[in-house]
């Protein structure tokens, strides 16, 4: 179905709507992006956070600043601020792409979420290792 | 009306270029790979809570039996080790799952053809590995000491 678009090609509805229905995707997906962070953002400080804390109650004296909680808790950070700004990023240029005025083409791209879940499955493969070699050599001490 | 498109070759055996080009099924294919995008995000985001938990765990458990030395101290901590490094195993291995499925199933939507299910594989490792735990931690609550 096609109506008069003033000064421009006929407007398409159902493409218009298409649109419509698309945005509202980009956001729901937006939004899913924004909860994926913000887990990421605070395990990664709460884990570092708790596990200084209770270093602190401990009184040991000399606390060692790069250890595995630290370490895995800035590359939760880290991860987490990235993918933020990536998806922050593609959003808009999604908007940018819908608001054109030439035909719609949907174009194949690389994937933000594979990236996200290929660098956290190596941060869990490092936790893994980490947390395995510990109780290993406790366990042979 | 036909285009070539950005990120596909241009040959004349491809299919996707001999298809005529129609806006509304080219929106759909957005609005398909945001889809998937959330579902891959929702796998995250069940995987992250599973690594961040066994990491949280451990870490936790080792600086606590240091601070507060107990008789049973040494136990709880190997069980802690033991808890942690199977989240991280069953996080570890929904995740791989996931990031496997979600290229095919975008290949598959971008070239027309009919996708490869292991969803189903996923959510059944996914529903036992939440049943499995659940079921250590009663057994733990059950069996831990009064005092």
């Amino acid at each position: 179905m096609t109506t008069e678009n003033p000064g421009s090609r006929p407007l398409n509805v159902q493409a218009q709507l298409a649109k419509e229905r698309n945005r509202a995707a980009a956001e729901r997906t937006l939004m899913a992006w924004i909860r994926t962070c913000l887990t990421l953002i605070s395990f990664g400080f709460g884990i570092d956070t708790i596990v200084s804390a209770i270093l602190r109650i401990e009184g040991l004296g000399q606390v060692d600043p790069v250890r595995l909680s630290r370490l895995l808790g800035l590359a939760f950070v880290g991860l987490g601020t990235y993918a933020m700004l990536s998806a922050a990023l593609e959003h808009q240029q999604e908007l940018r792409h819908i608001q054109r005025e030439e035909e719609y083409l949907y174009r194949p791209r690389p994937s933000l979420g594979l990236k996200v879940a290929i660098a956290l499955i190596v941060i869990g493969v490092i936790a893994f290792g980490g947390i395995a070699w510990q109780a290993f050599t406790r366990l042979i001490t | 009306m036909t285009q070539d498109r950005p990120g596909l070759t241009s040959s004349g055996s491809d299919p996707l270029n001999s298809i005529p080009i129609n806006e509304v099924n080219e929106l759909a294919k957005e609005r398909t790979r945001l889809a998937a995008e959330r579902t891959l995000l929702s796998w995250v985001q069940n995987s992250l809570l599973l690594i961040g938990s066994g990491i949280a765990i451990d870490r936790i458990a080792r600086n606590v039996s240091r601070a507060f030395p107990a008789d049973q101290a040494y136990a709880s901590q190997t069980l802690a080790s033991g808890i942690s490094l199977g989240a991280l195993a069953v996080g570890i291995g929904l995740l791989v799952l996931a990031a496997l499925e979600y290229p095919v199933k975008l290949r598959a939507m971008e070239t027309a053809a009919a996708p490869l299910d292991l969803l189903q594989v996923n959510l059944a490792v996914a529903i036992l590995a939440v049943l499995a735990f659940g079921l250590l931690a009663l057994l733990l609550i059950t069996l831990a000491p009064a005092s």
